[in-house]
Formats: C-alpha cells, structure tokens, sequence
C-alpha cells in the first residue's frame, strides 16, 4: 500500500535545530515531505547536514542547512534571519538540540556513558563546567531559539507553532546526570510560561519528551545487544522508540490540527514512564 | 477554522471504532471524522436520542460505515453488547472513544437544567451533596469509562492485532471545581484508570491514552456557552482567546488513535486552549 501523503504544511517554512540527525533530522524530513520548506540547523561542522538537506531536495522538498551554536544568541538570531531570507516567512519551530553530557558528541560512545560506575557523574564530583555546558545548550539554547522566532512570527502577524525538545528525564531524575535532567526540566517550564507569554500573538508552544529513541544520542544502549534486548523488554510497548515517534508527535502539535493545544506536554516513550 | 477540513490523512482505512458518546458534542465529531478517515463507526449513545441517527448519516455522508447503538455504559451487558455490534457488523474492532459523560447527577445532554453546576458554582457542595449524586456521575463518567474500555479490550485482545484506545477526562481532572466534586473525582479517575490500562494491555499493543479537553463549545457547557456575557468573560479567561470545538477534541482523539502516535500510551493531552497551564 502506498504510504499516504498529507499534506499539512503547505507554505509554510520551519526551523529545525538539531537538525542534522536523529529526530531533528527526520521531523525536517516529514515537515518538508508535507510541503514545509526547512532550515535544517546544526553545528557548522556537521556533515550529517548536507545529508539530510539532500535528502529533502532529492524528494522534491526545500531545505537549507544553517550552521549554529544555539548557546550564541548571535547564532540563534542569525538562523533564524536565514530562514526568513531564504523563504520569505517563519511559521513553525522544532528545537531538538540537545547533548546528553558535557562531552557528548553526537554519533560517538563516550567513555562516560559505557562506565559502570555512575558516581564519578554525582554532583558532589562533578565540575561546574561540565554543569554550565549542558544548562547551556539544552535549555538556555532552546530559550534562545523561542524567541528568535518568535519575535519573526510576531512581526508577521499570523501566528505560529513551536515545539521544544524535552525528554522523560523531566519528570525522572536520573543519578549522575542531574544537569540532563535538569536542562529538560527547564524546557517543560519554559514552554508553559512562554506559551502564555505568546498566546494573545497566536504562538502555540509545547513540548515533546521522548523516552529512549533509537538515535545517535542512545547508541550506547542501542548498539549493545544484550542491554537493549533487556531494556526492550523494560518498555512496556516492547521496543525502543524511532525517529519517526517523535516526529508525529511534533508534527502534530505543530499542526493546525492541535490548534487549540498550548503549553503541554507530549511523552511518546512507549509507556516506559507511565508506572 | 482552525482545521482544512478538506484535508483527509486516511489514517483508518479498514478500521472499526466504537465511539460512546456519540450522538452529539465531540462524541459526534471524532466519529464523522473517523469516517472521513476510512473508519467504519458504531456510534453508541442513549437508546432515545434521536440525534444519534443524525450522528449516523453524517458518518455516513462523510464516507464512512455507521450504525447506532442504544447504550447505557453503566451496565456492563451493555457495553458488551455494544462492542459485539462492531464485530457482527463490520467484521472486527480497532479503535475506541469513550466520550460518553454527564457534568452533574441531573444532566441532560441539550439541556440547561436546574443546579447546573456550570452556573456559577450553583452545583452542591460535598456536603450538601445527596450520595445518589456521586454515585450517578461516578457510574457514568468513571465506571462506563472501564466498562467501555474492557468490552473493547477483550475483543482487540481476541483478534490479536493490537489496538488503540482514548478516553475523554477532562481539565476538572487537574482543577478541582466548587460544587463538582463528583465530576472532577470521576475525570481524574479515568486518568488514573487510562494510565494503569495502558500498563495492563501494553502486551497486546493496545495503547490506552486521554484527552481532557478545556472549555469546549458542546451540549455539555451550553449552560455557560448560551449566556453572551457569561462566555466573554470565560474566553478572556483563555490564553488562546476562544471556546474550544469539538473538532479541537477530535482531532486529538484521532492523532492518539492512529499510527502516527504508536509510541505513546498511558499519556494525557489538553486541548484546553491554555487554560490550566498556568495551574
């Protein structure tokens, strides 16, 4: 059967941070596969990035790729700014840029997430940089990316969707990653204010937090045989989340059809949280 | 409108859903859209409300199969009864809405009746309130809900393909409401009821979630909705700036019931306009 092909976001243009893999990468893939044209974001040396904008030219779709470091106002600005001079508009924003650890590099195992030993990662040991780098990029990122945004859908006038990038870790505090957890807190906080804050401009903001997804960011899980056959079967759905889940997800509520939907919280996590 | 209504993703074709509920408000608008979608569609609702074969023609308008079905969710023969209509008429059974609910003891869906709770925190306090209240709006809100739910459930369970349920709760399961007790008590308990559900039948990949919707423009608020400046002053009290559809409710209800949110059981969405979030 072939796959259907909704189309809703016809004209308009979207801004994906975290763009050049894991589920940045496939929402920018189904927003443009659905008539968005995507200003891919990732960092500037990311070669994932090409990629993935090939990918959506090859299928008849529109992308940029826009080099940022969304810890830099400056960075967050110009994205956005580029989005606008390259397709005229901004209408919709997915802010998935995250690290998982002060050192995380996406696409690499770090000796971190293979220890066994967690409490080298407890806060009593752990350096304030470390600390700073995650608050940083996780949530004062996602802060900076709202509302470079918004302040272009504003000046638009017609209203707009944002959805950040949260994780399960919101509501689970896990030992050794306090500032993970933490940052992703933030998010879910930010977005309930901003969505307020945003309301009387027609902006809709809200937030997904994915439970374990088969991404870059879970390869230490996920390329160890035994671990994941065991976490599968911890899950109460029995698998580990895709891409895609998160992408349906944020494409639904960046959609007209959630058009009453503001500052909540979405969990595609296979139930993983539910007890 | 916030939605193209031309738009139809096709997420059900071949499905079966039973929608309770389904005669009116957003009972009746997921089940037109689940037609438009492919659906074949019982719609169960009260044995004498007329309006539920209006609800039929409009599925069937829409494209899809439909047939009324007469239930009182408070009794389980019932209920089962209900979800066999689905099998012995469209072959099988994959999707449900439990939308069927009353605000208070004395409600009649289209009707604004005495001691409507909606009014003003007309509705009586806990104790004031006569047990057979309580008990009426549990039986219906939070028993139906399980009743309606297991009926489903063994048939999905049966057939071995999984399946994809939601319930309707409602803001009053995170605000508590002077007056209703009774009802946000039964909304929070479909909650609880959802969550523990989507635990219970994760094995058979039927996914258990909730919508609870704000203030929503149906039968259900009219008490609030029919008086001008009575809804003024409501949606000034929204961050979206207006009354919620039923369409607002449906759409949440079909993006939860598809394909597209395979990976998410156990959860709650609010199409509440903003309303809660700041509470």
């Amino acid at each position: 059967m072939a796959e259907p092909r909704p189309i809703r976001f016809l004209g308009k243009v979207a801004l994906v941070t975290g763009g050049a893999s894991g589920m940045g990468a496939e929402s920018s893939i189904r927003l443009a596969r659905e008539g968005a044209a995507v200003a891919v974001v990732g960092l500037p040396d990311d070669q994932r990035g090409a990629e993935v904008v090939q990918q959506i030219t090859d299928d008849g779709g529109q992308a940029i790729y826009v080099g940022a470091d969304v810890s830099r106002e400056s960075d967050c600005d110009a994205a956005a700014q580029a989005a606008v001079d390259a397709f005229g508009r901004i209408d919709l924003c997915i802010a998935a840029a995250g690290i998982l650890h002060a050192d995380y590099v996406s696409g690499e195992v770090s000796d971190r997430e293979l220890a066994a030993d967690r409490r080298d990662g407890f806060l009593i040991n752990k350096p304030v940089e470390l600390w700073e780098k995650v608050l940083s990029v996780n949530l004062t990122g996602v802060m900076l990316t709202n509302r470079a945004v918004a302040r272009r859908m504003i000046d638009q006038g017609e209203g707009g969707s944002i959805v950040n990038i949260s994780s399960g870790a919101a509501k689970i505090p896990m030992p050794g990653s306090a500032e993970y957890s933490v940052s992703k807190t933030g998010v879910w906080m930010l977005t309930r204010v901003l969505a307020q804050e945003l309301a009387p401009h027609d902006i809709r903001v809200n937030t997904v937090a994915p439970g374990v997804i088969d991404t870059p960011m879970a390869l230490a899980l996920s390329q160890d045989e035994e671990r994941r056959a065991a976490f599968e079967r911890f899950v109460p759905l029995g698998r580990l989340g895709e891409a895609a889940d998160i992408a349906e997800a944020s494409l639904f509520l960046l959609s007209d059809y959630a058009g009453y939907i503001t500052g909540q919280i979405l969990h595609p996590d296979g139930g993983l949280f539910t007890g | 409108m916030p939605f193209p209504p031309e738009t139809s993703l096709n997420r059900f074709d071949g499905k079966v859903a039973v929608v309770t509920g389904g005669a009116s408000g957003m009972g009746r608008e997921a089940a037109i859209r689940l037609g438009r979608e492919g659906a074949s569609v019982i719609v169960a609702g009260l044995a004498d409300d007329e309006r539920g074969a209006e609800t039929v023609s409009l599925v069937e308008a829409a494209g899809g199969q439909s047939l009324y079905v007469g239930v009182d969710v408070t009794r389980e023969a019932e209920c089962e009864a209900m979800a066999q209509a689905a099998i012995d008429n469209f072959g099988r059974l994959d999707l449900c809405i439990a939308a069927a609910g009353i605000s208070h003891a004395g409600y009649v869906s289209g009707e604004v009746t005495e001691g409507e709770p909606l009014l003003g925190g007309r509705g009586r306090h806990v104790l004031d309130k006569p047990v057979e209240y309580w008990e009426k709006v549990l039986a219906v809100n939070l028993t139906g809900v399980m009743l309606t739910n297991r009926a489903v459930a063994r048939r999905m369970i049966d057939q071995g393909q999984g399946g994809s349920i939601v319930n309707i709760s409602s803001g009053a399961a995170k605000a508590p409401i002077r007056g209703m007790a009774d009802y946000c008590v039964s909304k929070t308990g479909v909650w609880m009821l959802t969550r523990v559900l989507a635990l219970e039948l994760a094995a058979h990949q039927i996914r258990v979630n909730t919508v609870a919707p704000g203030l929503i423009d149906t039968p259900m608020t009219l008490a609030v909705t029919s008086d001008e400046e009575r809804r003024q002053r409501r949606i000034e009290a929204i961050p979206l700036n207006r009354l919620g559809e039923p369409a607002d409710i449906a759409e949440s209800a079909l993006f939860l019931l598809s394909d597209q949110a395979s990976y998410i059981t156990g959860q709650i969405l609010h199409p509440d306009g903003g309303i809660f979030v700041g509470s």
